[in-house]
């Protein structure tokens, strides 16, 4: 049934238009006064093409690998299944710079194991892209696979159709519709990465995200800056395009639990190669988590920049998350085309395509640290909108189909019908929803890296700052505390997530 | 014919019991009250629920440690029989070659199977392009072809309107008795199956009574019986 846009929903759609608009227009303007770029120029291609190989390479391996993992964990049954489960969903809560500080003190040179991985370049990036989506897509696979009906693997056990068959007939189209938007949900993060690219990169190894940040902040070569950005723009649109009606980001709502499920006899082989992947997953995941508590622990400070840190980064956060939402709100209870396109806008034109038509508008104008503020503040809003949208969706997508039509009979409207049915049913996925806003937001460092300045540091920013200082204690120190904030934050999401799940 | 000796299912929250047997050709419904173990019962036959004890003598073999495709059963669900993106006729090969390398013979009884149940003009349709009374027709073909002994029905016409129910019960009838098939099925309406069933196996608080005759079923004053039977049949 079409439900009627109500004001609420136009606004909010206008809002993040217009967002957009001040982003887009100073960049148009900025083209018709240089005249035509020259896409020829500026070794733009390599950036292009560097993006692309590393998406495409991290795509496969995260989606391939996760297919495989998560199947094992619906196979295979194990003590702390449960554990192991919310573990994977601590990538996801871990800030971009918080894994990178984990990374090095792994791999990195003064690491503990130096030299097993080559972190800087074009490995480093995918291995890093791996740890934070593999866990992603073996939840959202994991769900796609527990709830596909049980019948289907009984019947295959009766039918004798092996390992092979059951992932034909009965796994393989569970799988399939989840697949392309998991992969386009994977490329678009990994061909906008800014801190993996920033931490990781180089001269040769520069994703254009990262290119734009450097283009705007390091040569102010503003050209440069807006062909890397229309390329990025055409990139995520033609993506976006491709997969239009199977894009979206619930898979940051996923929430699991394990639950009885028939599973036939296995081989013995088949239950070594699910413990294999099993293991793979762990070792993945749980060495950079521990590596980060293990150091960081014992040298969590607070000095009075760090207090102003996590104040600032606590402020951001909150104001941010309640900002996305109040856009969420209206934009996922329309669910229309429109709201769902303008709920992706940050993934359509990435922050720093963004962020490079802001710094035009106010180039040469006095920016008070208010307005820089505010710039941060509608970024991390916009950056988090997705998952906000994700996680309000599921509340409406079941609220709507059960209550619409009693609400219609007995007349209940406007206020009342908030107060008496959509409040009650929908404040766990508004928790939920702000909870994950607030973790993307904490963890950002596109927004502050691009508008920041000395006298705004929040804390990513400050273990930014500490670890281009080698104050390894101390940024160590900052990333346990980002971590524990994050932590807390996305364990109390998924408490609400579960909770929404039994209403 | 099959035979449950003392065969016992234990969970924390759940226990079941069932000791009885059925001659091969017999068509059986399952009642009783709702979660006192139907469907339970038709997976432990079938395999898919792990026994705590007991033995399940399918014509004098003891299948409770067989896997579920090692026991000449076929299970029949309430729902999803079919894979939805293969066409009806590969859906009921599947029973008869698992890998679908089909030789002439094979294709010969899954289009005399298909034809069986009157699906022969529909063979090359997909699940979701017939109606829910075909796709369960095409499960029954594929019991044709599995050649199958003991036929396990859980619910499978609940969704179909009352007039489709009776024929459908009449057909599996007809086959258990054209091919010596023994049917356990479980339904919700007994007062449906007085044509179709030979006898009614009642579960009630984790036991399985003995079966008894639709008519014993209808004139007993066991409590729990006529507890289950309601006002309308007292």
């Amino acid at each position: 049934m079409a439900k009627p846009i109500t004001a609420s929903t136009r606004v909010a759609q206008g809002l993040v238009l217009c967002a957009v608009a001040l982003g887009v227009v100073p960049l148009l303007q900025f083209l018709l006064v240089q005249g035509p770029l020259r896409f020829s120029d500026h070794g733009i291609w390599p950036v292009v093409a560097f993006t692309l190989k590393q998406a495409v390479l991290s795509t496969l391996l995260s989606i391939g690998l996760s297919i495989g993992v998560a199947r094992a964990l619906v196979w295979q049954n194990f003590a702390g299944k449960a554990l192991f489960l919310r573990l994977l969903a601590l990538p996801m809560a871990m800030p971009a710079i918080v894994a990178v500080l984990g990374l090095v003190s792994l791999f990195g040179n003064a690491g503990l194991f130096p030299g097993l991985i080559p972190l800087y370049g074009f490995w480093g990036i995918v291995l890093a892209h791996v740890f934070f989506n593999l866990p992603m897509c073996t939840r959202l696979f994991y769900q796609a696979l527990a709830n596909a009906p049980d019948e289907g693997f009984k019947l295959a056990a009766q039918l004798n159709l092996g390992s092979l068959g059951t992932f034909q007939h009965v796994e393989w189209p569970a799988l399939r519709p989840v697949i392309p938007r998991a992969a386009a949900l994977v490329f678009l993060l990994c061909a906008a990465s800014f801190v993996i690219a920033l931490s990781f990169g180089g001269a040769a190894a520069t994703t254009l995200e990262v290119a734009i940040y450097q283009s705007l902040r390091m040569d102010f070569d503003v050209p440069r800056a807006l062909q890397l950005s229309l390329v990025q723009v055409a990139l995520s649109l033609m993506l976006i395009g491709l997969v239009a009606k199977a894009f979206d980001t619930d898979s940051f709502t996923v929430t699991l639990r394990p639950k009885a499920m028939f599973r036939p006899m296995q081989t013995a082989w088949a239950r070594r190669l699910n413990a294999a992947l099993i293991i793979l997953a762990g070792v993945l995941v749980c060495p950079v988590v521990v590596a980060v508590l293990v150091s960081g622990l014992g040298a969590l400070h607070f000095t009075l920049i760090t207090l102003q840190a996590l104040m600032t980064s606590l402020a951001l956060g909150f104001a941010s998350a309640l900002l996305a939402m109040l856009l969420a709100w209206p934009l996922a209870r329309a669910d229309d085309g429109l709201s769902h396109l303008v709920s992706l806008a940050a993934m359509i034109l990435p922050p720093a395509v963004m962020a490079t038509g802001w710094f035009l508008l106010v180039r040469g104008l006095p920016q008070p640290p208010a307005m820089t503020f505010g710039f941060i503040l509608v970024l991390n809003a916009l950056m988090a909108l997705p998952f906000a949208c994700a996680a309000m969706a599921g509340g409406f997508h079941k609220v709507t189909p059960m209550h619409d039509r009693l609400a219609q009979q007995l007349g209940l409207n406007g206020l009342a019908r908030f107060r008496l049915v959509e409040w009650p049913l929908l404040s766990p996925h508004l928790a939920q929803g702000f909870l994950m806003a607030m973790v993307t937001s904490l963890g950002d460092l596109t927004a502050i890296t691009l508008f920041g300045n000395q006298g705004l540091v929040t804390l990513p920013s400050l273990q930014q700052a500490e670890m281009g200082h080698y104050r390894g204690q101390d940024a160590a120190g900052t990333a346990a505390l980002l971590l524990l904030l994050c932590g807390v934050l996305t364990a109390l999401a998924q408490h609400w997530g579960e909770r929404n799940d039994r209403t | 014919m099959i035979e449950l000796k003392s065969v016992e299912l234990v969970r924390p929250d759940f226990f079941l019991w069932a000791d009885f047997a059925l001659a091969a050709g017999q068509v059986c419904a399952v009642l009783g009250p709702s979660g006192a173990g139907k469907t339970t019962l038709l997976n432990m036959i079938a395999g898919f629920e792990p026994l705590i004890r007991g033995e399940i003598i399918i014509d004098g073999q003891n299948v409770a440690a067989a896997s579920p495709a090692q026991r000449p059963i076929s299970m029949v669900f309430q729902d999803h029989n079919v894979f939805s993106h293969l066409d009806l006729w590969s859906n009921v090969a599947l029973g008869a070659k698992p890998n679908l390398k089909l030789n002439g013979e094979d294709r010969a009884r899954v289009d005399a199977a298909l034809a069986r149940v009157g699906l022969s003009d529909l063979a090359r349709r997909k699940p979701f392009e017939v109606s829910g009374g075909e796709r369960q027709r095409v499960a029954l073909a594929r019991v044709l072809v599995r050649n199958s002994k003991i036929l396990l029905l859980d619910e499978p016409f609940a969704a179909l309107d009352p007039g489709l129910r009776h024929d459908m019960l009449s057909e599996v009838s007809a086959i258990a008795h054209e091919r010596n098939l023994t049917v356990l099925m479980v339904t919700h309406q007994p007062e449906e199956v007085h044509h179709a069933v030979d006898a009614i196996v009642f579960i009630d608080q984790g036991q399985a009574r003995a079966p008894m005759s639709v008519q014993a079923f209808f004139a007993s004053a066991d409590p729990a019986i006529v507890k289950y039977r309601g006002p309308a049949a007292r």
